[in-house]
């Protein structure tokens, strides 16, 4: 009762008519980023970041997650029409929507894109309401050692599944977690790696370095490619179909439920949700033979999945300070910007914000739905805008979001140099998302373990003899050991 | 391409692993201060400079066991990524922060860029060059100040 409480005070705070102007304009933005590709969910949210670090905070985050539901939803648009995911969450649903396009079912793909990510919102939404306080609760009982292996979990696992090849997804976690150790360190305040140069004692900044590694990374290899131009297929009925719900009841709750549990594993995000969501409903289906050809369920499915995931990875950025995905991270981060301290203490301390974020992700799941019914065909033309135009734009922004938090050109050179060093990575196969993971828990992996063998005077067992830190850790090495093809081998021998 | 790459990242990951060791196992232990000697600041980075040696060995082992595939070098595109960092770099390292205005800086580099990267991607409908510079050159300038003013007047940053 008490959260129904918070909640609706929440909602009362939302509907004046800024608030609701807001909403709807960061939205709409998030749908062009998410629609545009090579612009991604992540960068939208470090570029608003900057924009939003003067208003209040609850505004500020409004913004911030309108434009991360956005720009999920938006970016199955060019995956229907173009074959080309706008975001990687929207790789799975671009295989069936494409697909429908082909068949002349553009609009019913978008429809259907609609009403899956509508649904997959609002589970997401119930779960974030429900969970985030149980799960505070019950980390309130975690110490160092829990917190450590918590955090280096999601390390691991981002690298684990955000790229093809997990070897160099955890050598870009490692990365990420020691140039978040450059600077004052946490405990003591003793410089790290600063070489005697004044502006690394502060550290790396997570804006500029975000928005380096997806932004400046990102228009390079776009840059990289000459452009081929968006043949844009007829586009019939976009309104959704009340009988694709009814029809598809049993895979739309499934899918939520699974993008949600994807969310909440640390540093997996929301493609893995879509892909999890997808393979599940082609398991369980009965139309099997369509997935891949233009399949209803398929894209049902693959949509719902990442936009439960979206609301499932802010449930343990709140509740445990250690965010599900990488856009989450970010957020995560704008929250600390404001004055939010993420965590178990934040419904000690601050409930009310926790179901603010709660109401936010309501509303911004009401947005898309107001534009997924009004606005599709004309934000199609967004596609139509060369990306010669678009990409010295979005630099510029870049350049001057790097900027804007601090006022410092250090800034700016961070920015260029995680750029420059992330598309050549990138090139070769490292994935980014555990690299931004690494910078965002590098504070708590880094004190976790320090206070926890402060606390130990220097014993391990606690790290492993706890039950929670026991099972943390377990599940840790076997993510490691899983990937070293002599244990596979010895697995697939014993089954 | 990759597996024959990964085997000079691999040599990379190591040896910036290795100086991160040993800057590491070099740093101040604060003995003076009395910590707790499992606090010291250099333990973390430590740690994670040995397993990035461990894991750069691995990925150099697994590129040696992997046949090598032949290079696809790409000359335009290598062309292409060159022009944009030059653009890019020479903007926000060389131009911003110099006492130049703003605008005028934002201005010149959108120009550039959109002027030579739709000039490469031209076909037949492209039209004639001196169009492109004109219709570049206003998008450019409206682009540079609407975000300067954005900046300036509603979200009340300095400009570089």
């Amino acid at each position: 009762m008490e959260g129904l409480a918070f909640l609706g005070k929440s909602l009362a705070g939302l509907l004046g008519p800024w608030q609701i102007f807001y909403a709807l304009g960061a939205t709409l933005v998030g749908i062009v980023i998410g629609i545009l590709p090579g612009l991604s969910a992540t960068l939208g949210i470090a570029l608003f970041t900057t924009l939003t670090v003067r208003m209040p905070p609850t505004e500020a985050i409004l913004i911030l997650i309108c434009v991360y539901v956005g720009a999920i939803y938006g970016g199955s648009r060019t995956g229907i029409l173009l074959n080309i995911p706008g975001t990687a969450a929207n790789a799975a649903a671009t295989i069936d929507g494409h697909a429908l396009a082909m068949k002349g079912q553009a609009g019913r793909a978008m429809g259907i894109s609609t009403t899956g990510s509508v649904l997959g919102s609002l589970f997401g939404v119930a779960c974030l309401a429900t969970l985030t306080p149980a799960l505070a609760e019950a980390a309130l009982k975690f110490q160092a050692f829990e917190f450590f292996w918590l955090a280096l979990l999601g390390v691991l696992m981002s690298g684990s599944l955000t790229g093809n090849d997990p070897l160099k997804g955890w050598l870009m976690g490692f990365l990420g977690l020691f140039t978040a150790q450059i600077g004052l360190d946490g405990i003591h305040a003793h410089e790290r790696f600063t070489f005697g140069w004044n502006d690394l004692t502060g550290g790396i900044a997570l804006i500029p370095a975000l928005v380096g590694a997806f932004g400046f990374a990102e228009i390079l290899i776009v840059l990289a490619e000459p452009a081929r131009k968006a043949a844009i297929n007829a586009v019939d009925t976009i309104l959704p179909r009340i009988g694709d719900v009814l029809k598809y009841w049993k895979t739309i709750l499934r899918s939520g439920a699974i993008g949600v549990c994807v969310g909440i594993l640390p540093g997996v995000g929301e493609d893995m949700g879509a892909w999890a969501s997808y393979a599940a409903a082609k398991r369980f289906s009965k139309e099997r033979e369509q997935f891949g050809h233009g399949s209803i369920e398929g894209m049902m499915a693959a949509e719902t999945g990442d936009n439960a995931a979206i609301p499932g990875a802010i449930i343990p950025a709140l509740a445990l300070a250690v965010p599900g995905s990488a856009p989450a991270a970010v957020l995560m981060a704008a929250m600390i910007i404001h004055g939010v301290q993420p965590g178990p203490m934040l419904m000690v301390n601050q409930p009310q914000f926790a179901y603010d974020v709660v109401a936010i992700t309501l509303v911004a799941t009401l947005s898309i739905l107001v534009f997924g019914l009004i606005m599709v065909k004309p934000l199609l033309w967004v596609l139509r805008v060369p990306r010669s135009i678009i990409m010295p734009v979005v630099f510029v922004l870049c350049t001057l979001g790097a900027y804007a938090i601090s006022a410092r050109i250090f800034d700016i050179w961070v920015m260029l140099v995680v750029g420059v060093v992330c598309f050549f990575l990138r090139r070769q196969g490292f994935p980014v998302a555990p690299f931004v993971l690494g910078i965002v828990l590098g504070d708590i992996v880094d004190k976790s373990l320090r206070r926890g063998l402060v606390l130990s005077d220097g014993d391990l067992a606690p790290f492993f003899s706890r039950p929670i830190a026991g099972a943390l850790a377990a599940v840790a090495l076997l993510t490691v050991l899983a990937q070293v093809p002599a244990v596979r081998a010895l697995f697939a021998r014993k089954t | 391409m990759r597996r024959g790459a990964d085997r000079y990242f691999a040599v990379g990951w190591i040896v910036f692993g290795a100086a991160v060791l040993a800057a590491s196992w070099r740093m101040d232990r604060l003995e003076n201060l009395h910590i707790n000697p499992w606090s010291a600041p250099g333990l973390m980075p430590g740690v994670l400079g040995a397993l990035m040696i461990v894991f750069g060995a691995a990925l150099g082992l697994r590129a040696l066991r992997q046949p090598i595939a032949p290079s696809e070098t790409n000359a335009a595109s290598a062309a292409r990524v060159t022009l944009a960092l030059v653009l890019c770099v020479g903007y926000a390292a060389g131009l911003l922060g110099h006492g130049l205005p703003f605008w005028l800086t934002s201005a010149a580099f959108i120009f550039l860029a959109i002027l030579a990267f739709r000039w490469l991607d031209r076909d037949a409908e492209t039209p004639g060059l001196a169009r492109l510079a004109a219709s570049s050159a206003a998008i450019a300038l409206g682009a540079a100040l609407a975000i300067g003013l954005l900046f300036e007047r509603v979200f009340l940053v300095r400009l570089p």
